[in-house]
């Protein structure tokens, strides 16, 4: 969340890019593979991606059985 | 059309509920916000566990919701959101539930009603001298569960409402309720079945009634499960006075939706009658109890031409 300088108000809404919750003071920032800069809320969310894709393969694993 | 999406992974000791994949935020108001989308998570979390859990943070520490932003499930702002609790709250909980029906079928119920009909009117009361404004909240019929019908009338998964008794309605506003009553066949049929919507037939007695409302199901029914059929559609039909035949709102006013409109004016005489969705069955309808049939045609929940849907062939 961008925050005006008197802190009156919202100058601009920020959300993680992965779970989509507001993102205030605790926030990651990290470059993707094109070299933008991308929001996260916290390691979790970084990590989610990478996990979800594992979970999806053990289930196609698991469905194939 | 809208989708929601939902991916359950339940690991180790979390619940991850993932809505990658649905639809892009609507123009309309019937975007959740993230807290919506997290909330009816949570309540679809608590209808498929143990009831006695105590509803505090640890009891949601383990959930851990992915609700993109710029979705129906996460409007990014200034995206119109009004509807988004009364209307897209219970789909979200519903396609949550029917996603762990796959899993633990003997824990969840088949869809209910999923709206809260939103009926929202106003006007000038004459014999009152004085402004009145109602926002009219009805109920719908759940959905089926294992081992017993759906419950019929409740308010919706995220509603804590009861009906307004009819005469503390007539009391308070211009209308005279005409009928009121659980709707005959609107109960998916199943094994068991599901609950019943109502139908509220009202008559206004003032000069002019203003009306809009928000609601859904008129097009796509509440689903069934494991054989279970859906539950009935709801609708919004118009009688005008004079007329003889029931319109929906579009074919009345001329309005794009009939589920979603503002400001109809409703003239003395005219008609209004409110139909709430039922919810959908479980289990194949044939394998119904048949003293349960018996006793569901017996107080007019299903009539003799729906029976044929569970097997039923008697006079």
């Amino acid at each position: 969340m961008k925050f005006s300088s008197n802190g009156f108000y919202v100058e601009k809404y920020e959300k993680c890019s992965i779970c989509g919750k507001l993102v205030y003071a605790d926030r990651i920032e990290k470059l993707d593979d094109s070299g933008k800069t991308v929001l996260y809320c916290s390691d979790w969310c970084v990590e989610w991606p990478a996990k979800k894709a594992e979970l999806l393969k053990q289930r196609e694993k698991f469905a194939s059985l | 059309m809208f989708a929601i999406q939902a991916t359950v992974f339940v690991e180790d000791d979390e619940v991850v509920v993932d809505f990658n994949g649905s639809s892009p935020q609507a123009k309309g108001p019937i975007n959740a916000t993230y807290g919506v989308a997290v909330s009816a998570v949570y309540n679809a979390l608590l209808h498929v566990t143990d009831p006695e859990i105590p509803r505090n943070s640890g009891c949601f520490r383990p959930i851990k919701v992915i609700a993109p932003g710029g979705t129906v499930v996460n409007v990014d702002y200034p995206g119109a959101e009004v509807g988004g609790n009364t209307e897209t709250h219970p789909r979200i909980a519903l396609t949550v539930i029917g996603a762990f029906s796959q899993a633990i079928p003997e824990k969840v119920m088949a869809c209910e009603g999923g709206t809260h009909i939103n009926f929202v009117f106003g006007g000038y009361h004459e014999e009152y001298d004085e402004y009145f404004a109602c926002y009219d909240l009805e109920s719908v019929g759940w959905g089926a569960r294992p081992y017993a019908d759906g419950n019929n009338m409740c308010d919706s998964i995220n509603g804590n409402c009861r009906s307004t008794p009819v005469e503390v309605f007539e009391t308070r506003f211009p209308w005279l309720i005409e009928a009121f009553a659980l709707k005959q066949d609107s109960g998916g049929a199943g094994a068991f079945r599901g609950g019943l919507g109502a139908e509220k037939t009202m008559r206004c007695l003032a000069e002019l009634i203003t009306v809009s409302q928000m609601t859904d199901r008129h097009r796509i029914a509440p689903w069934g499960l494991f054989g279970g059929k859906e539950g009935g559609l709801g609708a919004t039909l118009i009688l005008k006075n004079g007329e003889t035949k029931w319109q929906t709102v579009s074919e009345a006013y001329g309005r794009i939706s009939s589920s979603k409109y503002s400001n109809v004016e409703i003239r003395k005489g005219d008609r209004v009658k409110l139909v709430t969705p039922g919810g959908g069955g479980y289990g194949d309808p044939k394998t119904r109890d048949l003293f349960a049939l018996e006793e569901d045609l017996l107080d007019g929940f299903i009539s003799a031409e729906a029976a044929k849907a569970y097997g039923w062939n008697h006079s």
